[in-house]
């Protein structure tokens, strides 16, 4: 478009002058650091982002794999990642260019796979440093960002130790002419920035290139990639989980956006607003000057075309408490839409107010054209914990569908004061659970039933917000459950993706419950290693103490976990499907004889993807066998199954090489590639 | 040859054993986990669930410091824990016969003493064994 407007206006008498411009302006377009192309990432066989594409569908238009030879893949290659250390398997690799590239182990190596075979072409390790060494997320890279720079493919990571690193693709070396360097014994002369001094150079704190900065200051860390925009390397961050914190103070998880050719620092996002910035008056009693956090931990989302990035964030310092924080918190668990080029915000939308609930906005957000009422609307959807699918048109931020605050209820913990209020999506309709009577418990016999409602006798239960409740309470709870619980609903284990020529988003979910003993914060103090802060929170929470089924049966009515599809064209739920099989444990339960179950799913979360015609996620057989599945993504039919040598997790990719298309299951320290059998 | 520690492995969980058979709980003054209160086989047990459970958040290395925090609260406790939060992914959802059988293992991988007779699927018992320094 752009290129015609030019080339109209040379049309007119100054044609020498204007050509010049031209050709100065196609140098500029021909240099400029871009995403590779403006496709979406996963044409022609390629998965470039560890969401597929910069819109996190996880969707790629591969079709070798289909419904009729389902069966027949294979194990084509593993990989292992045991001399990186590597074990929980939550990254993603992406395939650019004929390569394969992720991060592997606490360390974050940067492997270059050959997709081929599985063969490490080379790989980065980052020297240790005291401020890696305290990371908590170390073995949580998740992925890699990429951007190309002067024609040459690039590599970008954020460290445990909050440094971002770019490394020329090809070779594995940092990128000549990136960053500054780094004074500590082993890092590379060029290609690495510190982005700690950045992050608190408005904080009055100092940074120690190996140290970093005081814990009694706050920690920081990063557990996904950053994401390239248009030549803007934008960084996000995480903080030590709030459920392992004690004491009030952290430093905040501004976001911050880096040149890609350079490292030169450009812009930070300030996510708790400092005075005189929107959102400032959600921070009561100068809150926000001593709060931290609101990290940005899960994957973010871009919109290349409009310039806009999407960032999901956590919740305040210390979960299950924040009486030292009153007020709403901006931009607390939040999805926040900044210009990349700026920082500037576009739009945000708080999901949850004044977060207590470990409610965390856990997965990336998933962009998608549809057409609502006749009208073509680009919109960004945002599953959650808490089984609401929040949707926005993503250049504008407004709701596609009414959200009404609805009232909830209020805490009986001292100090604590919530919001009476809380965002309330009309469309889509919750597509899992919220809240816990007596009715959502198993119910196979009137007995199990009755030990159910037994177990619950010491919990106070409630609907979606039901808040946790002090150990010492006058109404004689144990604590308080609330459903769902830390694990969701939808979280990490289970990304939602997205067919983005029919606009459906399928959406993984646990039915899961979350109590916590919740005691005073000098009491939690004391079993944590290296507490962050320095003045004890009133509360904090102690440990998990939650319900177990009777007879080693799950709590509630099947379905444990499941699958929905929703189309985002009319906010409408399509199908729903169990998760895997029946567990063995139910199905052959001795107090189940004669009982008819109908597939209850695993109880737990799928990773997925979409393909041409297929929703492929990975679960397991009653047997506990891992496995593969494939759906009718049209139907929800079941259409095929392979087995899988271990159990995957996190996420899962899709690729096609040199014709031959392959499936990658993130199975713990190892990558599985499946492909059809010779 | 039996020396004294021996005959503790074997007298401890036997004594367990007959509570358990005759019904009744353990002595409130009773065990710690110095007094091999599990079995080797039933941390090889342990060591498989742990693999397919386990592994994918906590390393080996995890659990010293573990126990070392939990100084002085009791196995009933940790097994609450265990058995109704994890595995993060899909918490309880395992026997708890399976969850005392990790346990296990992680006693072993603390070097703690192990016993002729496993650690039983009882939070009376479990209530009653207290963690100690090895």
């Amino acid at each position: 478009m752009m290129t015609v407007v030019v080339v109209q206006a040379c049309a007119r008498p100054v044609f020498l002058l204007c050509s010049l411009v031209l050709a100065i302006a196609m140098l500029i377009l021909l240099f400029a650091p871009t995403a590779l192309s403006a496709d979406r990432g996963t044409e022609n066989g390629q998965w470039h982002y560890l969401g597929g594409d910069a819109a996190h569908t996880r969707y790629s238009p591969a079709d070798q794999v289909n419904a009729d030879n389902f069966g027949e893949l294979e194990e084509a290659w593993v990989w292992d990642g045991a001399s990186f250390n590597a074990q929980s398997g939550r990254s993603t690799p992406s395939y650019i260019d004929g390569t394969l590239y992720t991060v592997a182990g606490p360390r974050r190596y940067v492997v270059a796979l050959d997709p081929a075979n599985g063969e490490l072409l080379w790989s980065y390790g980052e020297p240790k440093t005291a401020r890696y060494d305290y990371s908590m997320r170390k073995d949580y890279g998740k992925g890699v960002a990429f951007a190309s720079i002067d024609g040459k493919l690039v590599i970008y990571i954020t460290s445990p130790g909050f440094f971002l690193t770019a490394l020329d693709a090809a070779t594995g070396q940092p990128l000549q002419g990136f960053g500054k360097p780094v004074p500590v014994a082993g890092f590379p002369k060029t290609g690495v920035v510190d982005m700690l001094p950045d992050l608190v150079s408005d904080l009055d704190i100092e940074s120690d290139p190996y140290n970093g900065i005081p814990l009694e200051r706050g920690y920081i860390t990063t557990s996904s990639p950053p994401i390239v925009v248009n030549g803007v390397v934008v960084v996000g961050n995480s903080h030590e989980q709030g459920y392992y914190q004690s004491r009030i103070e952290n430093v905040p998880g501004d976001i911050l956006g880096y040149d890609a050719r350079s490292g030169e620092f450009l812009w930070k996002f300030h996510v708790i607003p400092r005075p005189g910035e929107a959102g400032h008056e959600t921070w009561e009693s100068d809150a926000w000057k001593w709060s931290g956090d609101v990290s940005s931990w899960a994957p973010m989302s871009a919109d290349l075309e409009r310039g806009l990035v999407y960032i999901p964030t956590n919740g305040v310092t210390i979960d299950y408490y924040g009486g030292f924080h009153p007020g709403n918190n901006l931009f607390g668990t939040s999805l926040i839409a900044l210009h990349a080029k700026t920082g500037q915000r576009a739009w945000h939308y708080q999901l949850v107010h004044h977060d207590i609930w470990n409610y965390d906005t856990p997965t990336a957000p998933v962009l998608l054209d549809v057409n609502v009422d006749g009208k073509p609307v680009p919109i960004v959807v945002q599953t959650t914990k808490q089984n609401f699918a929040y949707t926005f048109n993503r250049e504008t931020g407004e709701p596609v569908w009414p959200i009404e605050e609805k009232a909830v209820p209020a805490s009986d913990v001292p100090g604590e004061k919530l919001s009476p209020t809380q965002p309330w999506p009309t469309k889509p309709a919750a597509y899992g659970m919220q809240g816990l009577t007596h009715d959502d418990l198993i119910d196979f016999t009137p007995e199990l039933r009755k030990a159910a409602v037994a177990s619950l006798r010491e919990f106070k239960i409630g609907p979606l917000f039901n808040p946790p409740l002090h150990r010492d309470n006058d109404q004689g709870y144990k604590a308080a459950l609330w459903c769902p619980g830390d694990g969701g609903g939808t979280n990490i284990d289970g990304p939602s993706v997205a067919d983005p020529a029919s606009g459906i988003i399928y959406i993984s979910t646990q039915a899961d419950c979350s109590s916590r003993i919740i005691a005073s914060g000098e009491e939690r103090d004391a079993d944590i290693p290296h507490p962050t802060g320095k003045t004890f929170s009133r509360y904090a929470s102690l440990r998990p103490d939650g319900v177990r089924g009777p007879e080693d049966l799950p709590l509630f009515k099947p379905p444990y976990s499941h699958i929905v599809a929703i189309d985002m064209n009319t906010g409408e739920q399509l199908w729903r499907i169990p998760v895997g099989d029946t567990p063995e444990l139910v199905l052959n339960h001795p107090k189940l004889q004669g009982i008819d179950i109908a597939d209850t799913g695993t109880g737990a979360n799928a990773p997925m993807l979409i393909t041409a015609t297929l929703l492929i996620y990975a679960s397991a057989a009653s047997d506990g066998t891992p496995m593969l599945f494939a759906v009718d993504k049209k139907s929800g039919e079941r259409v095929g199954e392979a087995e899988l040598p271990e159990s995957a997790h996190y996420g899962m990719m899709t690729y096609v090489h040199e014709g031959k298309q392959y499936v990658i299951a993130q199975t713990g320290r190892t990558l599985t590639a499946m492909a059809l059998a010779e | 040859m039996f020396d004294t520690g021996f005959a503790m492995n074997r007298i401890v969980p036997a004594a367990l054993l007959l509570l358990l058979a005759i019904g009744r709980p353990a002595p409130a003054d009773g065990l710690t986990t110095n007094d091999a209160v599990y079995s080797k086989q039933q941390a090889k047990a342990g060591e498989q669930l742990y693999k397919d459970h386990c592994l994918l958040c906590h390393d080996k290395k995890y659990f010293r410091p573990v126990f070392a925090a939990w100084e002085g609260k009791t196995l009933g406790t940790m097994n609450l824990v265990m058995s109704t939060s994890m595995p993060q992914t899909n918490p309880g959802s395992l026997p708890l016969a399976n969850y005392v059988d990790i346990l296990a293992y992680m006693l072993s991988l603390n070097r703690y003493p192990a016993g002729q007779a496993p650690l039983p699927a009882d939070n009376q018992v479990l209530d009653n064994i207290t963690i100690t320094p090895r």
